[in-house]
């Protein structure tokens, strides 16, 4: 291969490097304005997840508080059932005093203070009056089943005290109930009021995780976006390298024959330079320089100086 | 009688306890309207035993025994009498026959009594 031909092949080979050169600046350009606005989704990603972890522990935060009031809310409940469950065993007691007390008092036929009286009145007539035997033998079998009814009639009045009794007992437990109702409809409310926040504060995190997922989306699509670039820029890399390799002999054997016609151009002003010595006795430098090197090309002439 | 108020003021009597009381009861009225009668009857006798001395004392002209005797008459006869006060007849007729039903009664009480448990 001649030096135009050689020549003709280096520019060629040096025509392609420059093309993929300018393509790979090209590209670059397009990355770097994907990469300002990967760096912007990303931060707006970052900054989302960030407010999502802050808000979740928020609420989690709430979340912890609103069980713990729930839980005490059981606690409260567990001891009103055992109060409503005291309250029910009294009531069945109050019903079968009930029930003994009418009994006692269909048997008595009347009341204590009734009875009573009449029993003191009967006794009276007949262990202190002048009565008939007829009207005292009456009186005196009548007495024992006066008795029976007023023991019958005391019995029920202390039935009724039980009931009056367990009547007062049931109300100091129902308003221990309402007092725990009432503690319980607070803790209620309370438990509410941080359940409806840390719900709301999750509808937030959701909104800002779609938010930050939906950035992270639009990143994967620019990375999508990017990343044939880069492989492009990789590859156009390597085909340049390529050609670089290609173009190392033909540059070689170029810088060979340029070096050669160097050292003849070199060696024809030397053979000048010592023609003009001969004739003149006086060089220019650039001469001598001329004598010199032409001397470091071919050896130093005979006995020519 | 405190016994009877005893008895009034308690329920804890049985039958047998109450019969007795009852037994007592009449023995008592027997015993209450025996006396009313007896001095009733003491009553009558002196005032008779007053009234023959008187007679004797105005034939002898109260300077005898008869006198003394009938001063002492008087006496017991005004201490009796405070306190006491004779009724007619009807009243002691009827307590008679009351001691009488008193006593039939008491025996009827004294028959239940064989009959009834402690």
């Amino acid at each position: 291969m001649n030096e135009k031909e050689l020549k003709d092949k280096l520019n060629g080979l040096r025509a392609e490097i420059n093309g993929r050169r300018k393509e790979i600046s090209q590209i670059l350009s397009e990355v770097r304005a994907h990469q300002k606005e990967i760096n912007s989704l990303r931060q707006l990603r970052d900054e989302g997840n960030e407010k999502c972890k802050t808000l979740s522990k928020e609420a989690r935060q709430l979340r912890e508080k609103r069980d713990a009031l729930n839980r005490r809310i059981g606690e409260l409940k567990e001891e009103r059932r055992k109060i409503s469950d005291k309250i029910k065993s009294l009531s069945s007691d109050i019903k079968d005093s009930k029930v003994k007390r009418d009994e006692l008092n269909r048997s008595a036929r009347g009341t204590d203070e009734s009875l009573s009286s009449r029993y003191q009145r009967d006794i009276d007539a007949l262990l202190n009056k002048d009565i008939p035997l007829d009207k005292e033998v009456k009186l005196f079998d009548g007495i024992f089943t006066l008795m029976q009814r007023l023991e019958a009639a005391k019995e029920a009045t202390e039935f009724h005290k039980k009931v009056i009794s367990t009547y007062e007992g049931i109300k100091g437990l129902d308003d221990a109930a309402d007092g725990i109702s009432n503690e319980i409809r607070s803790f209620a409310d309370e438990s509410e009021k941080y359940h409806l926040q840390a719900v709301e504060i999750y509808g937030r995190v959701d909104e800002l995780r779609k938010e930050a997922d939906e950035h992270h989306r639009s990143l994967l699509e620019k990375y999508e976006l990017v990343n044939p670039l880069r492989d492009r820029i990789t590859a156009l890399r390597g085909e340049i390298e390529k050609v670089q390799e290609e173009m190392a002999p033909y540059a070689e054997e170029m810088d060979k024959i340029r070096a050669k016609r160097e050292e003849e151009k070199k060696a024809k002003l030397a053979v000048e330079a010592k023609e003009k010595l001969k004739t003149s006795k006086r060089i220019t430098f650039e001469d001598f320089r001329a004598i010199i090197e032409g001397e470091e090309i071919n050896g130093p002439a005979e006995s020519s100086a | 009688m405190g016994e009877f108020l005893i008895l009034c003021h308690t329920m804890d009597f049985t039958p047998r306890e109450l019969a007795e009381a009852l037994v007592e009861k009449h023995d008592r009225f027997v015993s209450e309207y025996s006396d009313e009668i007896e001095r009733m009857q003491q009553v009558v006798m002196l005032k008779e035993k007053r009234d023959q001395l008187l007679h004797w004392v105005e034939e002898n002209g109260g300077k005898d025994s008869y006198g003394r005797e009938l001063e002492d008459t008087e006496r017991e006869l005004k201490q009796l009498s405070g306190s006491f006060t004779v009724k007619g007849q009807g009243h002691y007729k009827q307590l008679r026959e009351s001691i009488e039903e008193h006593r039939k009664s008491r025996d009827y009480w004294l028959d239940r009594l064989g009959e009834l448990k402690t």
